[in-house]
């Protein structure tokens, strides 16, 4: 082999290990958060790319939800890997006053699980202290594969003020 | 210090740098990919390592960087072709633990056959050049 021609083949070689691990890493889970609004579900957010009402803090998404005091939310997580492998998911939603729910998924090839919840009214301030006017109730999904995947913060109701 | 020594020493200091390079992104993007992504990406890594190698045999950066005699093996394409092997066994490694898609005595055999082709392989190319001269 010519000299040239090996450092093309290292080149190559090098560029698809790169490639590899980026889609890889980039194209993992998808997941979405919707909202139920007058009987219809709404995107809140989507993951990997954000497309929440308003985004209020970078690099995570955050949605904003005012209507409801406790909401239905629906998650949906889907597994997108390129190469067609099996991913242990780990989903959890919490609010001011403790865990909603938690479970752990493992997700074949493009598998898609779908958890629906309704955040109750119990769940949107702390149990004790003082109530803090500007104080926006909310709820936190997070989803998990090894590592934080993403998380959304969810804001809903009015101001406790 | 001869010239040929500092020459040595940056090149030395680049490689080694560039290791650590490529080790963190191994540590830190590696991890979280499922085992055949792993592999793969190991996998070309070592082709793109020993085809480094063997390029820069031939170019003038390939020569020993230290003009001593008990370190005249410590060149470039050495350095490649050691990163290569090290890439090629922990592929082999997370091919037989991690795998688990699998049957064992499937893994075995393809793990035997291409630790044996790569044997064969090299005495063939051993001969071949042999031959050639």
């Amino acid at each position: 082999m010519e000299p040239r021609a090996a450092l093309w083949v290292a080149i190559a070689a090098a560029g698809g290990a790169i490639v590899i691990v980026g889609t890889d890493t980039v194209l993992g889970l998808e997941a979405k958060l919707e909202t139920r609004v007058d009987g219809n579900w709404e995107l809140v957010w989507s993951a990997p790319e954000s497309t929440g009402r308003q985004s209020y803090a970078e690099p995570y998404p955050m949605g904003y939800y005012g209507g409801c005091a406790h909401p239905d939310l629906r998650l949906t997580v889907q597994n997108k890997k390129p190469f067609g492998e099996t991913v242990d998911v780990g989903a959890f939603a919490e609010s001011t006053s403790g865990r909603l729910w938690g479970e752990t998924w493992e997700l074949g090839a493009y598998e898609t699980r779908v958890k629906e919840f309704t955040v109750p009214a119990s769940a949107a301030y702390p149990e004790a202290g003082p109530k803090d006017p500007a104080y926006r109730p909310q709820a936190q999904i997070r989803v998990y594969a090894d590592e934080l995947v993403t998380w959304s913060c969810v804001m809903f109701g009015e101001a406790s003020g | 210090m001869s010239e040929r020594n500092v020459h040595g020493i940056l090149t030395f200091s680049g490689f080694m740098i560039s290791v650590l390079t490529i080790f963190y992104f191994a540590t830190e993007y590696i991890p979280p990919l499922s085992p055949w992504s792993r592999i793969a990406a190991l996998v070309l890594l070592a082709v793109a390592f020993a085809a480094f190698a063997f390029y820069v045999q031939s170019t003038s950066v390939g020569g020993p960087f230290f003009d001593v005699d008990h370190m005249r093996w410590l060149r470039p394409s050495n350095m490649f072709y050691l990163l290569a092997v090290v890439a090629i066994v922990i592929a082999d490694g997370l091919f037989i633990f991690d795998i688990e898609d699998l049957a064992r005595p499937l893994k075995v055999l393809v793990s035997l056959g291409i630790g044996v082709g790569l044997v064969f392989f090299a005495a063939r190319m051993r001969r071949s050049e042999t031959v050639a001269e």
